[in-house]
């Protein structure tokens, strides 16, 4: 099962979105995932526990991440959505 | 849990220089009718500057500002419509500057929690009639008549 970890700036909101979004696209899908959320300042301590991670927000210090990066405002504006939850299923299936 | 949403957290036709003097009239208002406790208007500025709130989508631009939940005693959402639009800073690219029109206040009280409201608002930001109509609305009553249906529905 893939765990995703999805970021925003206080982990509550745009975030609770995505993670709704991902979890519906995955379940059409008949993907099974893990889906978490956290601050953007939590991202870099445990963004390593999962497979990818999505954000909504910039991430300052992405040295430490050593997972791909989804960036997911696109959920939010509808503007290219449809791809980003494209690269999101490749990245599950994968 | 629900969250408040009433004329009286409606505020149109708002003049500031700065987004910090909006966020801080938006944030008082929630705390002088007991939705939030102290500390949530420096919260609110704070995480802006941090972490934008902006939101890059087509048309008339939404801001949705929010905090800890732990600042929050009873969830409620203020809004506040600009005459003239204020600059705000993308929440995905926070150097880039957005004209905003609309804020939404969010003081949401759980975690992940208000999953439909936000959903809603969500659809709201895409929503270039809605938006257009409320920025034409020339009264509170009127513009809670559009978004009742939108938010509460």
């Amino acid at each position: 099962m893939k765990r995703i970890l999805v970021a925003c700036g206080n982990g509550i909101a745009t975030s609770t979105v995505v993670a709704i979004k991902i979890r519906e696209a995955c379940e059409s899908e008949n993907i099974k995932v893990y889906v978490d959320q956290c601050k953007l300042m939590e991202l870099d301590s445990r963004a390593n526990d999962f497979d990818f991670v999505v954000t909504t927000g910039k991430i300052q210090n992405n040295e430490k991440i050593s997972v791909p990066i989804v960036g997911a405002m696109s959920m939010l504006t509808g503007i290219g959505e449809e791809e980003t939850i494209e690269k999101i299923i490749n990245l599950c299936k994968n | 849990m629900s969250i408040f949403f009433g004329e009286d957290l409606i505020y149109r036709d708002l003049e500031f220089n700065s987004s910090k003097g909006l966020l801080g009239f938006l944030a008082d208002s929630l705390y002088k009718k007991g939705f939030v406790k102290e500390g949530f208007k420096e919260a609110i500025i704070k995480r802006e500057e941090e972490y934008p709130t902006a939101i890059p989508a087509e048309g008339l631009k939404i801001a949705i500002p929010h905090a800890d939940h732990k600042l929050v005693e009873k969830a409620a959402i203020a809004i506040g419509i600009l005459k003239n639009s204020v600059d705000f800073h993308s929440m995905e690219e926070p150097e880039n500057i957005i004209p905003v029109k609309i804020v939404i206040m969010l003081a949401l009280d759980e975690p992940h929690g208000h999953i439909e409201m936000l959903q809603k608002i969500v659809t709201l930001i895409k929503d270039q009639v809605a938006k257009q109509a409320i920025l034409k609305a020339s009264s509170k009553e009127e513009i809670y008549e559009i978004l009742e249906p939108i938010l509460l529905q």
